[in-house]
């Protein structure tokens, strides 16, 4: 069980005790609400990062699987009068099993093909949810009740701490895998299929499984962000959360372990930030973003890897288990 | 050499090629040939150009299909069998040009060797989580164990792409050890190894077939395949033409016509 808390369980552990304290920071219900999405952001990273910067699947339709997790959870309450509780697991195992069902035509697909493809089911659930009005609530969107037990509801703090715990969960999940015997038969299926193949691997299976799981960690994100906003909408699923996403992946660095925590906070912060530069803020986030593409290609896990590495360890060029070690080692300090 | 020393022709056939014939089109690349490796050996399969042994091989391994034929491994057809059930019954490969994991360190692409003894699936994982904790801590100690054996342990945590050829050989090497194979399947392993990289990687496939390794070797490198193997046979367009021990097939008529000759008299002009 050692293992469990060696090679960046201890950075976990920091990055949770930090997101707990941080409520008692902040002055407004409006920054509560930021670093709430922060968490949202981060589970649906992790899912595509596991999918993409690990397995080397890109998929567009995480958005909708987003949405699907959120629509699902609210109609079974709304239209079913069934409790958040049954609600919350039922509505994840629909978003895994549509994931499986679309995912086995489509994972023959590679690389554009398969963007192409998601892409094209991710359009097709923004149409759904905007026309089928009777069904969907249209653009107006369905309503999400605040979680009720009796006398006692959820406050927004209360949310704020249950999301932190979810995505820490998900990000132990996340490094797990990653870590392990099961993220290098993923990353084989992404650096040669025939070769992964050769080796036992099921290629099929392994992308079918990720594929379900990354939609999962986007449907828990979903229902997060609905119960953020107390409603769902066709918003959800459109584009602007899929340019998020790509950026998180950009920002924070693909394939990395902290990768989606880091590129949630900046890019869910970002804005925040650039907001004073007024009309010019669309602009600065882009060149920022052309910066990060051009000199920092692993993102900000990259550097912070590269800066653990040259601070602990100047002479030789260590492994990637190493390096995370170094980072966490460098923090602690 | 040790053909003097082992008892060859004995055992059973491990591997058994029955009828083998790929087309591609009108083109018949393998027509009609069988053959058999039998535990404890090493065989060779050699032909010119052209000669169909690289097709051959990949109906060995799975990654073509056979037009015709059929092929048993221990006593059991394994023609439909997939690529990824292959390593669990004991068929290991190298490829003709080294295919590793670019994005993994020496260690890692040995490690996924091992991957058909590791717990599948996620969820298996997280259930049986010391098992699977205590797994990886064996498998990881066994890898060691291989590169120490080709003689890389100090470049286990190197990426892939910062070891030259000769390296990334023996890192594929290991990996196909790592499957603890009945028989290893080596295409064409010299291809771009120099003359004492060859010597070595010779003496270590010798080893190996003495710890109770079997092996099949696509090579062209006529004097590696001499000293190394117990049989030896010859394709040329597709076809069999002779089957032997080294020396026998040395001097066959056929084949100094279709391979040695010609390659003989370049190497004298």
């Amino acid at each position: 069980m050692r293992s469990l808390f060696r090679n960046g369980n201890l950075a976990i552990v920091l990055i949770v005790v930090v997101a707990l304290i941080l409520p008692a920071l902040l002055s407004s219900g409006y920054q509560l609400r930021m670093v709430s999405i922060i968490w949202v952001f981060a589970l649906l990273a992790m899912g595509f990062n596991l999918l993409y910067g690990i397995t080397g699947q890109i998929s567009m339709a995480q958005q909708a699987f987003f949405a699907i997790g959120a629509y699902g959870f609210a109609m079974l309450q709304a239209k079913l009068g069934w409790s958040p509780f049954v609600a919350l697991p039922v509505a994840v195992v629909i978003v895994a099993c549509v994931a499986a069902v679309i995912g086995l035509p489509l994972l023959r697909l590679r690389t554009h093909y398969l963007a192409m493809a998601t892409l094209a089911f991710s359009l097709m659930m923004v149409g759904l949810t905007n026309r089928w009005v009777d069904f969907t609530g249209g653009s107006a969107g369905i309503q999400i009740r605040t979680i009720t037990v009796g006398d006692w509801s959820m406050s927004r703090a209360e949310l704020y701490y249950t999301l932190v715990i979810v995505a820490a969960i998900g990000l132990v999940i996340h490094n797990f895998i990653i870590s392990g015997h099961l993220g290098r038969a993923m990353q084989a299926v992404r650096d040669d299929e025939t070769g992964a193949e050769s080796l036992g691997v099921n290629v099929t299976a392994v992308k079918l499984r990720v594929f379900v799981l990354a939609a999962v960690y986007a449907a828990v994100g979903g229902i997060g962000y609905g119960l953020i906003s107390r409603q769902v909408n066709p918003s959800f699923g459109e584009f602007p959360v899929i340019v998020s996403l790509l950026t998180i992946a950009v920002v924070g660095g693909l394939g990395t372990r902290f990768g989606p925590v880091i590129g949630a906070i900046v890019v869910v912060l970002a804005p925040q930030a650039l907001a004073r530069f007024g009309e010019f803020e669309t602009l600065i986030y882009g060149l920022c973003l052309g910066v990060f593409l051009i000199f920092l290609p692993n993102g900000l896990s990259g550097v912070m890897e590269r800066l653990g590495a040259r601070m602990l360890r100047p002479s030789s060029a260590p492994g990637r288990r190493s390096v995370t070690k170094n980072i966490v080692e460098g923090g602690a300090r | 050499m040790n053909a003097v020393t082992r008892n060859i022709g004995e055992g059973a056939p491990l591997l058994e090629v029955r009828n083998g014939t790929k087309r591609f089109g009108g083109l018949v690349a393998v027509n009609d040939v069988s053959f058999s490796v039998r535990g404890g050996e090493v065989v060779g399969l050699i032909g010119p150009n052209g000669a169909g042994k690289s097709t051959l091989f990949n109906l060995v391994t799975g990654v073509a299909q056979l037009s015709a034929g059929e092929i048993f491994f221990d006593g059991k057809s394994i023609t439909g069998l997939p690529l990824h059930g292959r390593p669990s019954i004991g068929m290991s490969r190298t490829f003709q040009i080294v295919r590793l994991f670019p994005g993994m360190t020496v260690l890692q692409n040995v490690l996924m060797g091992f991957h058909p003894q590791l717990p599948d699936g996620l969820l298996r994982t997280l259930l049986g989580l010391r098992h699977s904790l205590r797994e990886e801590r064996r498998v990881t100690e066994k890898a060691m164990e291989l590169l120490e054996f080709v003689g890389m342990e100090d470049l286990a945590d190197e990426k892939i792409g910062e070891l030259p050829y000769g390296k990334q050989r023996l890192v594929e090497i290991a990996r196909a050890m790592a499957i603890e194979p009945r028989i290893l399947l080596l295409d064409e392993p010299a291809a771009g190894l120099n003359g004492t990289e060859t010597a070595n990687l010779g003496a270590m496939l010798r080893v190996l077939n003495e710890r109770g390794v079997t092996v099949l070797i696509v090579e062209h490198d006529i004097d590696f395949m001499m000293g190394l193997c117990d049989q030896i046979v010859v394709l040329d367009h597709g076809v069999k033409i002779a089957e032997g021990r080294p020396s026998e097939v040395q001097s066959n008529e056929k084949v100094i016509e279709a391979y040695l000759g010609r390659r003989g008299g370049n190497a004298e002009n």
